[in-house]
């Protein structure tokens, strides 16, 4: 992705600033799967979460 | 969390329900558990861990994890395994609200498998219970998420066996302890699952599958086809055109030979034969047609004659015998028995003699649906029959005028074949030439017909090759278009797992260089060497560092030394967890808050110069502190700097037969002297409150 390579020769110091510099689609993505994560986050075992197929869902959303 | 109340219940070496309530002061946050070695503070520790995550919580160091009830009431409970069970009990408050989680584990459960606990979550809110969960996953789901079991190891733990947290090697337990503790977990785990089998994989597989390595083979076969296409077509119009220039040098040689006396009047009857010919040849390729279509959709009925009969057999069986056209319906006979009543008036009661016969009738009556059905044969063996007789007469009919102009034609063929020999055979030289130079354009034209039609075949075969290729193509273009956006899924996944991955490193280097300056803030504060300092290294090593001069150099440690540097570091990674949203982390939402610290031996390693100080750290460590400490370790300093600030205070008593080796009768805590081994039948500890 062309914010990829933006992202990776800036010299930033934060994660916040970071993510500024990923794309639109980037930024979405992010929030939605570390929503889903976080659903999850407190069970020891994810078989059976959905969350593989949750995360494919949200890719291919952004990536129609 | 902060914790109220443990209860035990035939838990490891105690017997019975006893309890053990915490501290709860801010200012007095200490609670302080006094035993000797050997009698119960891991199982204590263990009863927490136990309740909170099951088995699966326990320390590794604990014994035999698989016998969690104590052996007495195991001993006592043989024969009634149902109602004897270990059960540990614990209270605490979390964000407003009161929590009580107890697990069960039976008698009969522990010898069938002691990992199957039972579990409870009882919430209470303004004294009102709020939620009652049931024994499920969701249940050990609920405690996860106030306290996760990847945290557990940082805030319940043998304090004589942390000291591994500030020896080398250990960078991965630290980075996982900042992971665990301050929420940065949720982050790694989501890189796990975003380039797992099932994410980033699947993307691959797409990848893989769709990805089309025929195309360039299937554009070469199309570019090849279409160029011996058009190789044929070109001889087909090149053919086309000589034919034309032949037919036009025929009819200039026939008008010539036509104007020759000679042979007038044989070219004309052979000029009005050819169109005659020409024309047959259209009816009889019209009359070839007709003949085919008949066949291709009537010729069947030529053959159902064998169908029909049967058809026939059987409605005629079914007419002989009665069934058919039906005099009474099976309906009919049912609502009569139903009505128990003949139209006859005459009583239809079960097994009278009026009754059978009725019911006889039933057997042999049909039903509406059987009439339909036969009726429906009936017309379908009419309607056959009909169309075979017509078949039978529009294919004799066209067969015949087939013939007819097949003969007709073969006939003037015959004829305009006899009129070329006589005109070859004239004496007339320009004559015989002509003819001659007229059967060689006839000749060429048949050559030039035949080419055609072996061209037009390999056009035909070209064309239908074609559209295969052409429909393959499109296939092989829509898998390019599927690869293409596999390609993209994945790449967008990649660049996402990146990004997370740039973003957790940025994290944890940001929380190292805030725990950093927290951890040297502690050591300092535990450290009587002024020159000496803790710090955590970007590599995650905790290092103690000694001043030499105006170098700092890395000091060589010792235990004690390891494990302050450890309580240093556990203590800010609870401060830091405490103020997380003070923090802002780019992660909103993260799991962080108050932690109670609950140490098993905290002074077991420390040299006499260390207990004091970690003593007059530990209150500070976390809001609520539990220690286990043993009388010995408790007196002198640490009893100086903790006492101060412990609320409450346990001895773990011994009971039994055989006290451990060197355990003395009575302790001396400070107070009342304390009997610590009570001469009983059965050995068990109990926990004894400490006024």
């Amino acid at each position: 992705m062309s914010a990829t390579s933006e992202y990776e020769t800036s010299s930033t110091s934060t994660a916040a600033e970071l993510f500024r510099l990923a794309t639109k689609e980037q930024q979405s993505i992010v929030r939605e799967i570390l929503a889903k994560e976080r659903a999850v986050a407190h069970l020891d075992k994810r078989t059976g979460t959905g969350i593989h197929e949750d995360l494919v869902s949200i890719i291919r959303k952004y990536v129609p | 969390m902060k914790l109220k109340k443990l209860t035990v219940t035939n838990f490891r070496p105690f017997h019975g329900t006893q309890e053990i309530s915490f501290s709860h002061s801010t200012r007095r946050n200490v609670t302080v558990v006094h035993a000797e070695n050997g009698l119960g503070k891991t199982a204590l520790l263990n009863a927490i861990l136990w309740c909170l995550y099951g088995p699966a919580g326990l320390t590794p160091d604990l014994e035999k994890p698989e016998r969690i009830i104590n052996e007495v009431a195991e001993r006592e409970g043989t024969g009634r395994e149902g109602s004897t069970h270990a059960r540990t009990v614990l209270c605490f408050d979390h964000e407003g609200a009161e929590y009580m989680i107890t697990r069960t584990l039976s008698l009969s459960q522990q010898r069938a498998d002691p990992s199957k606990t039972e579990l409870r979550v009882e919430t209470f809110q303004a004294g009102q219970v709020q939620a009652v969960r049931g024994n499920s996953s969701e249940v050990q789901s609920c405690i996860n998420a106030i306290i996760p079991r990847g945290v557990s190891p940082y805030l319940f733990f043998n304090g004589e066996r942390m000291n591994y947290l500030g020896s080398s090697g250990n960078r991965g337990d630290i980075r996982n302890a900042i992971h665990q503790m301050l929420g940065l977990n949720l982050i790694q785990r989501t890189i796990e699952d975003l380039e797992h089998s099932s994410v980033e994989g699947r993307f691959r597989r797409e990848l893989r599958e769709e990805a089309d390595e025929d195309m360039q083979r299937l554009l070469d076969q199309l570019e090849g086809l279409r160029k011996e296409r058009e190789t044929d077509k070109h001889s087909t119009e090149l053919s086309d055109k000589e034919v034309a220039a032949l037919e036009k040098e025929i009819k200039v040689i026939s008008e010539k030979l036509e104007a020759n006396r000679g042979v007038q009047e044989l070219q004309k009857e052979r000029r009005l034969l050819e169109e005659e010919m020409k024309n047959l040849g259209l009816s009889l390729q019209e009359a070839e047609h007709t003949l085919r279509r008949l066949i291709s959709e009537e010729a069947l009925f030529l053959f159902t004659a064998d169908l029909v009969r049967d058809g026939r057999a059987i409605t005629s069986k079914m007419r002989t015998e009665g069934r058919i056209p039906a005099r009474v319906l099976k309906d009919f006979i049912r609502d009569l028995i139903n009505a128990e009543e003949c139209i006859c008036k005459r009583s239809l009661k079960l097994d009278s003699p009026e009754y059978k016969a009725v019911m006889a009738q039933l057997e042999a009556s049909p039903d509406a649906s059987f009439i339909e059905a036969v009726s429906s044969l009936d017309n379908a063996l009419g309607a056959m029959d009909g169309r075979a007789v017509e078949a039978k007469r529009h294919l004799k009919d066209s067969h015949h005028r087939f013939e007819e102009f097949h003969e007709t034609l073969r006939q003037k063929d015959a004829r305009v074949r006899q009129i070329s020999d006589q005109i070859g055979d004239k004496d007339d030289e320009e004559v015989r030439h002509l003819e001659r130079k007229r059967e060689d354009c006839r000749l060429k034209i048949r050559q030039h017909d035949s080419e055609k039609g072996r061209a037009q075949g390999r056009i035909e075969l070209a064309d239908k090759g074609i559209q295969e290729l052409i429909q393959k193509i499109e296939q092989c273009r829509q898998k390019a278009g599927k690869a293409e956006l596999a390609r993209k899924r994945l790449a967008m996944t990649e660049s996402v797992a990146e990004l997370l991955k740039k973003m957790l490193e940025i994290e944890t280097q940001r929380f190292r260089r805030v725990l950093d300056e927290e951890i040297k803030r502690n050591f300092s504060r535990i450290n009587f060497k002024a020159e000496w300092n803790a710090h955590l290294t970007s590599d995650f090593r905790l290092e103690i560092r000694k001043k030499v001069g105006d170098e700092i150099i890395e000091a060589a440690k010792s235990t004690g030394e390891n494990q302050i540097a450890a309580f240093a570091f556990i203590g800010s990674l609870v401060s830091l967890a405490k103020r997380l949203d003070e923090e802002a982390p780019i992660l909103k939402g993260v799991q962080g808050g108050e932690y109670p610290l609950v140490m098993d031996s905290p002074f077991g390693a420390l040299g006499e110069g260390y207990r004091e100080s970690v003593a007059r750290m530990l209150p500070e460590l976390a809001p609520q502190v539990v220690v286990f400490v043993s009388p010995t370790q408790w007196k002198g300093e640490v009893e100086l700097n903790l006492a101060p600030r412990t609320d409450k205070r346990y001895l773990l008593q011994y009971h039994g037969q055989k006290p451990p080796h060197n355990l003395a009768e009575v302790v001396d805590l400070g107070g009342p002297i304390l009997r610590q081994i009570v001469q009983g039948k059965h050995e068990k500890t109990k926990i004894v409150e400490v006024s």
